[in-house]
């Protein structure tokens, strides 16, 4: 699959991961591709006073296990917004509650190329907002 | 002994001087008639039948009283009895008689193999003994009140002896007129006599063997911890060891064994699948092996597993159940740490993946050319492999603040270093997160030392000071660490243009996310100064013990 020079362009992407080095550097990925950075969160609560706070959200990748808790709360969040949404984990894929069996999920340590090709269909599937 | 199951031929067969002497007790006839014992055969031909009964006895009195009949049979006498020699109490038994009353059987219960009775003399000079009168006799003028009692006056009593010549017993006639028997009639009483001990020896080491054979298995079982369930359906009574009683936390002798005292003790939802599989099992004619839990009265809950099969009657009924259980509790138990274990395991390992992956992208972004980016790399991958050993062990050793501080300097410095080196502070021991983040912390600071501040060789009047306190309690408690270098030369310039490392960022951005700490990095002329503040408290993200 071909991706372009910018194939998140004017996206608002919102980050929950609670390692920093690896929430800048997702950050700096999706910033390469044209994506507005909504976070990152680094916990729960963070996460959801930004989705209460920004009225858009293209899309979002969330850490399983935020500072040990389960990001579920803001998954449901989003998922109320129809907002398309990307797992990381550092357990396994059996590890995701049943409910959010649906969403995809990437193994961590994950790999930039992969995920922006799961992020870009889910893109695609979802609804784009008129701005 | 006999693990037989009872049956009433044995049980009539068996006369009142039974071993036991329960037929004495209860004052059953002293000499019931015995089938077979039928008058009128030649000699001979008794002596064939006796020696064929004598191969299907099911007990040592049982044969014996054979051999008891057959003599009387043929010397024509009244009465008579057979002693078996106990070598350990050097003493004679009754085990065997016909015609006595129970007095005399008393009398003669147990008798000294020094005795100068008949049998006595009979054992001890391993010669048959025969008194015509006992009135007559003087040697026998001790016994004379008992003999008149049991109303005999001449007795003749041969000892039996093994192959190798110890004595085993003494067959004895009584009569009750005075008789000398024929010496054809004694030279057959002597094969008798034989039989008898041949008879004997086959039970003793049949026994023996049985006796060792049983406590093996008594062993093997003790030492198994198995417990053992016999169960007679059809008599309604069970049979369990001293094990079966303690799995269903039961007392030996305060319950009585049986379906009753072990379905109470069955867990209430694991009964009707028991019930079910054990009866499938007893239809299908099949083994059967499962497991349930046992709840005890305390509360207690035990996990056993069962092995067992059923034996049918003729008409295919079950009637009888054997079965042996496994307590396998702490077995179950120990998988069960096991498996967390592995689960922790596998999650600090993709934990750890995270954090290299996360040092590889930071170590990327703050290092000029690949060797820099190789040698600095490598150098945090060996304090995080540091830091995972003191982790590792955290459950005997706690991580503490001057664990890891010892940690790090222990890998770089040297005797000189540490004089210039002072640290206090409380223990405060680490959680798993809170330990691994300021580990890397501590790492950059150390190394950031080494090379250019209070431990590098070239400066002489360095100096550091690492200290840490708690602060404010409950939710609001705060770990405060200072690390204060004073002393210091002015900083060269770095020749790639980039003002500060991956050290700083860690404190100043890495370190209020990871921990929502607040920190403060000072570098004036002479002296660094790095203050972190750390949320502490109980509930607090990360929040560790002290």
């Amino acid at each position: 699959m071909s991706v372009g020079a910018m194939p998140l362009e004017g996206r608002r992407i919102l980050l929950v991961e609670d390692n920093f080095s690896i929430a800048k550097s997702l950050a700096m990925l999706f910033s390469g591709y044209g994506a507005i950075i909504v976070g990152p969160a680094g916990t729960v609560e963070e996460a959801m006073m930004l989705i209460e706070a920004e009225s858009h959200i293209d899309g979002a990748v969330l850490d399983v296990n935020v500072r040990d808790k389960l990001v579920y709360p803001v998954a449901e969040a989003l998922r109320r917004r129809r907002t398309r949404m990307v797992f990381v984990t550092g357990d396994d894929r059996e590890s995701i509650a049943p409910e959010f069996a649906d969403v995809p999920c990437m193994l961590k340590p994950w790999n930039a190329a992969q995920l922006m090709k799961v992020l870009s269909a889910c893109d695609k599937a979802g609804s784009r907002p008129s701005a | 002994m006999i693990a037989s199951p009872p049956s009433h031929d044995i049980r009539e067969a068996i006369p009142a001087s039974s071993p036991a002497g329960s037929g004495a007790e209860e004052g059953s006839p002293a000499s019931p008639a015995l089938p077979g014992a039928e008058v009128g055969l030649s000699s001979l031909n008794r002596l064939n039948a006796a020696g064929r009964r004598l191969w299907q006895a099911e007990s040592l009195s049982h044969g014996l009283q054979e051999m008891l009949v057959a003599t009387i049979d043929l010397l024509g006498a009244d009465m008579g009895n057979v002693q078996v020699f106990d070598a350990e109490r050097q003493a004679l038994r009754i085990v065997a008689q016909r015609g006595f009353d129970d007095d005399f059987i008393e009398f003669f219960r147990e008798v000294s193999a020094d005795d100068s009775s008949a049998c006595g003399r009979a054992l001890r000079t391993s010669q048959m003994v025969v008194i015509e009168d006992v009135e007559q006799e003087t040697t026998f003028a001790p016994y004379l009140d008992a003999a008149r009692a049991a109303g005999f006056r001449a007795v003749v009593s041969l000892p039996f002896c093994s192959f190798r010549g110890e004595p085993l017993g003494v067959l004895s006639a009584h009569f009750r007129s005075p008789c000398r028997p024929a010496a054809f009639d004694l030279e057959q009483l002597a094969l008798y006599g034989r039989l008898a001990a041949s008879f004997v020896e086959r039970w003793q080491s049949d026994e023996q063997a049985l006796r060792e054979s049983e406590e093996r298995l008594r062993l093997a079982l003790d030492t198994s911890g198995l417990s053992t369930w016999d169960w007679d359906i059809a008599a309604g009574t069970s049979v369990w060891n001293a094990r079966h009683y303690e799995l269903l936390g039961y007392r030996p002798g305060l319950v009585r064994a049986g379906y009753d005292a072990w379905a109470e003790r069955v867990h209430p939802d694991d009964y009707t699948t028991v019930v079910r599989d054990c009866l499938a099992a007893a239809r299908g004619r099949r083994e059967f092996a499962l497991s349930y839990r046992i709840l005890r009265p305390d509360g207690a809950t035990r996990w056993c597993a069962i092995r067992g099969r059923f034996l049918y009657s003729v008409e295919g009924r079950p009637v009888r159940m054997i079965a042996v259980a496994d307590d396998f509790t702490e077995r179950r138990r120990s998988e069960e740490a096991q498996r967390v274990l592995v689960a922790e395991l596998r999650h600090r390992i993709r934990n750890l993946l995270t954090v290299v992956h996360s040092i590889a992208l930071q170590t990327e972004e703050t290092t000029a050319t690949r060797e820099e980016f190789v040698e600095v790399f490598v150098e945090r991958l060996r304090s995080l492999s540091r830091v995972q050993d003191l982790l590792s062990n955290e459950n005997r050793v706690p991580v503490t603040i001057a664990g890891l501080l010892k940690m790090e300097f222990e890998a770089f410095c040297s005797g000189a270093d540490f004089q210039k080196i002072e640290m206090a502070g409380p223990e405060v021991m680490l959680e798993h997160r809170m330990a691994q983040t300021l580990a890397l912390g501590i790492h950059e600071l150390a190394t950031n030392a080494l090379k250019h501040g209070a431990l590098a060789g070239r400066c002489m009047q360095g100096r550091l000071a690492v200290t840490w306190h708690l602060e404010g309690v409950g939710s609001d408690r705060r770990l405060i660490f200072e690390w204060r270098e004073d002393g210091l030369a002015p900083p060269p310039q770095r020749a790639d243009g980039k003002t500060h490392g991956y050290g700083r960022t860690l404190i100043e951005e890495d370190l209020p996310y990871t921990l929502s700490a607040q920190t403060k990095f000072e570098l004036t002329a002479g002296a660094l100064r790095c203050w972190i503040s750390i949320p502490f408290g109980h509930g607090a993200d990360g929040g560790g013990r002290a």
